[in-house]
């Protein structure tokens, strides 16, 4: 699927990607752990530049790293009375990495099952595409899939509704009532 | 007698799983040396499972947020991936994937702005986040 340096690339944001998600969830400090996935979610952008998707890559920094990560920050510096925890992790630590390793192993199992027929090799890269993506997503968005993006902007329109409700504390409540 | 034909048989297993062995060393190389689909599986599996253990693990319900959003992107990694490859095998209608993703990131989105105002309103009741001292509901 990857040819010549992308090879190099892709180990190198992949590698990148695991240690920062890792990183991710065993931050001691809140903050530390947004910026953490902030760095995550900026490699998983650059995969997917390398496999050749650049709206979604754009999507993902804009609505990711510019949106949704600097709320949790937010959030967090709203919430974060300055006391520091001593435990980070539940009781049910030793149970909780057994049933994620189990999920893992069959995960592998079903690659590995995958890999043996050679399903991939078989057909790879019939032809060398380099298509105006942009073009064609949008394309799609709006034929194929209208229906659906209508319905995302319902979602979005009850998800302010929801937030604004939700967040507002007593005292506004009191103006506003 | 019968011990020779343990031996024997003894010899031909090792053998075969030898053989065996070097079958699997050889797709492994053959893998790591040119990427394919499935590198990006193993790479979506592995962030996914990173992503389940933080959920599954943490007290801090600000990180169980933050490993939903690592589970949705490895989701989102895979569906990339497969469109790409759609792409290049010439199938009629490759970008769905790509579609996919993008209401996938909307739906993030959505869920991340409602679970946090929850979370300001629990904190503003409670003036706590550690998942195991809301027992609330616990009888």
């Amino acid at each position: 699927m990857l040819k010549g340096i992308e090879v190099l690339f892709f180990y190198l944001l992949s590698l990148l990607c695991i240690f920062f998600s890792m990183l991710t969830i065993s931050a001691r400090n809140a903050v530390h752990s947004a910026l953490f996935l902030i760095s995550t979610l900026i490699s998983v952008a650059g995969l997917f530049l390398l496999l050749h998707a650049e709206f979604v890559a754009g999507v993902q920094i804009l609505v990711y790293v510019g949106g949704v990560l600097v709320l949790f920050l937010f959030v967090i510096m709203l919430v974060s009375s300055g006391q520091t925890t001593r435990r980070i992790f539940t009781n049910q630590f030793a149970i909780g990495v057994a049933v994620a390793t189990l999920l893992g192993l069959s995960f592998f199992a079903a690659i590995s099952q995958v890999q043996a027929t050679n399903y991939f090799r078989a057909r790879e890269a019939k032809q060398e595409v380099v298509t105006k993506n942009t073009e064609k997503v949008g394309l799609q968005l709006y034929t194929q899939a209208v229906l659906p993006f209508e319905i995302a902007s319902l979602v979005l329109l009850v998800a302010i509704v929801a937030a604004v409700r939700l967040a507002r504390d007593r005292k506004q409540e009191k103006i506003f009532n | 007698m019968e011990q020779v034909q343990v031996l024997s048989l003894f010899f031909q297993l090792q053998q075969q799983s030898q053989e065996i062995a070097a079958g699997y060393s050889e797709r492994f190389f053959e893998m790591v040396s040119q990427v394919s689909a499935t590198n990006f599986l193993v790479l979506s599996s592995i962030l996914f499972v990173i992503g389940v253990i933080g959920v599954l693990t943490r007290r801090n319900i600000i990180i169980i947020f933050m490993s939903i959003e690592l589970i949705l992107n490895a989701v989102n990694l895979n569906l990339i991936a497969f469109s790409r490859y759609w792409q290049q095998q010439g199938a009629p209608n490759p970008y769905t994937g790509q579609l996919f993703t993008i209401f996938v990131i909307v739906v993030a989105a959505a869920e991340a702005v409602v679970g946090l105002s929850i979370l300001l309103a629990l904190y503003r009741n409670r003036e706590t986040l550690a998942v195991d001292e809301i027992d609330i509901m616990k009888w």
